[in-house]
């Protein structure tokens, strides 16, 4: 199953998202960071945060919902549904398959994320001081913490036949999540809500968002934790809904 | 035309796009307002010298560059992919309305759905921000006027949408290229008009009626010039455009 999946990965838009996003994310944050150099004087601390602050907020998790949407879209097209429900392996299979191949791409993301502003950093900003390795951390942080989101939305593109509404979806849970992460009355939520763990994940030892915790094991592995637990949830549930509910 | 127009419509409410576009014009309101609950604003609603509406109208015009162009993309890109999947294409041509007609019904469509759904989006802004208790008079002006032109920048990244997403059967593309129009959208708010300019999504960056001098933030009359000849610009594409598609062969 899961070898199908990758199959249909190769061929896919996919790879464009994922390369274009981090990109962009990474030019703005360098062309930002040149142009206010005065007040954004903390070196790579500051460079880091301004290359993650707006993609951590809105466009991880768009892309996400983005990738998603794509991976069930050709489930859609004609009778591979029928296809799909006819097949002798088990449902499990399938989900778990769906969400590793959203996966990949969102890993490839944020390969390209770390690796364009380390080398951004290098050679365009020439920023004093070590290369900060432990962005590679948070790199690899953000992945795990984008699993929930990754499971929400591999369920929703599963139920939704239109390619845009998951997305749509996708971008009000930002917005919830901006408002989670933002209000101090609502900070609790951000724990739990899937769009805020990965702005929180993203923003780890980040100087741009306030009361974003320190890339320590203590702020880190809570997150990751209810990640785990929080997906494993929600591809239990999608299961429950491949058995149970009619589609079509 | 007004027939095709009054199907479109049709299509609009089985597709839910009125809830769609209500949720998030709440969602950019409640945004954009939110930073009026911290603690921290709340000495500057009284005073005229902190110009607490000019802080809130920073805030509304990030988070509309922010939204819009996704907005525009998922709404444009429902509208049209059931074309595609239902052989909507090959239906309606057989009825009469050839696939450019059909674009340009989607466009009025839509946009009549955006128009009140913009203006009750800025309305709503304003009415948290008196909510919260800024206290200092208002001057419409602005808003008005940041209101009709957001309107205006939406119905062109409609139109653009429509064809994408009328031309490519993936989805993805059209609504790729929105999402990666709004980080454009945010970087254009960030950076010099000039560059705003040539980026179609620096549109919504040059719309906005304010600017920072300084330390301090002043009204300014946005570039009527350059924003005029991008919509002219971007009506021609369209027309030629959805005139060029009534001519592909499917």
């Amino acid at each position: 199953m899961l070898r199908a999946e990758i199959l249909k990965l190769k061929r896919s838009a996919t790879w464009i998202i994922a390369l274009i996003l981090p990109l962009l994310a990474v030019t703005t944050g360098t062309i930002n960071l040149a142009n206010n150099l005065d007040t954004l004087d903390a070196g790579w601390a500051s460079f880091t945060s301004q290359v993650t602050l707006f993609y951590g907020l809105l466009f991880f998790s768009i892309g996400i919902g983005l990738i998603a949407s794509t991976a069930w879209r050709m489930e859609h097209r004609g009778t591979n549904w029928n296809l799909l429900l006819t097949t002798t392996r088990k449902p499990v299979k399938l989900v778990i398959a769906k969400a590793l191949v959203i996966m990949i791409p969102v890993a490839f993301m944020q390969l390209v994320l770390v690796a364009g502003t380390l080398i951004s950093g290098t050679l365009v900003l020439g920023l004093d001081g070590a290369i900060p390795w432990q962005f590679a951390l948070v790199g690899a942080i953000s992945v795990l913490a984008a699993l929930p989101l990754i499971a929400i939305q591999s369920l929703l593109s599963m139920l939704l036949k239109s390619f845009a509404a998951p997305v749509a979806i996708c971008l009000l849970g930002c917005v919830v999540g901006v408002a989670t992460v933002t209000s101090e009355a609502l900070r609790p939520l951000s724990f739990i809500w899937p769009q805020a763990i990965n702005t929180r994940a993203l923003n780890l030892g980040s100087t741009a968002l306030a009361g974003s915790g320190g890339l320590t094991a203590q702020d880190a592995l809570p997150l990751i934790g209810t990640a785990l637990g929080f997906a494993l949830v929600i591809v239990v549930l999608t299961v429950t809904t491949i058995r149970t509910v009619k589609l079509r | 035309m007004r027939r095709a127009i009054r199907l479109e419509f049709r299509k609009i409410r089985r597709l839910r796009t009125f809830l769609i576009t209500a949720i998030l014009v709440l969602a950019v309101a409640g945004l954009s307002s939110f930073s009026l609950f911290a603690g921290s604003t709340k000495e500057s609603f009284t005073d005229p010298d902190a110009m607490p509406w000019a802080d809130l109208m920073v805030t509304y015009t990030l988070m509309a560059a922010m939204t819009s162009p996704i907005l525009a993309a998922v709404l444009a890109s429902r509208q049209t992919d059931i074309e595609h999947s239902g052989t909507g294409w090959t239906l309606a041509s057989t009825a009469g309305y050839s696939p450019g007609v059909l674009c340009r019904a989607k466009l009025v469509a839509l946009s009549t759905v955006l128009l009140p759904a913009v203006i009750v989006q800025t309305l709503l802004v304003i009415g948290i921000g008196l909510f919260a208790g800024i206290r200092v008079p208002l001057d419409p002006g602005p808003w008005v006027l940041y209101t009709g032109l957001l309107l205006l920048i939406d119905v062109a990244f409609l139109a653009l949408h429509i064809w994408l997403a009328a031309v490519v059967e993936n989805q993805l593309v059209s609504v790729g290229v929105g999402v990666l129009g709004a980080f454009l959208g945010v970087f254009t708010l960030l950076t010099s008009t000039a560059v705003a300019r040539l980026i179609p999504w620096g549109y919504y960056a040059m719309i906005s009626p304010i600017g920072q001098q300084g330390d301090r933030l002043v009204y300014l009359t946005p570039p009527f010039g350059w924003i005029a000849g991008f919509l002219i610009l971007v009506g021609i594409v369209f027309a030629v455009a959805t005139r060029r598609l009534d001519r592909i062969e499917r």
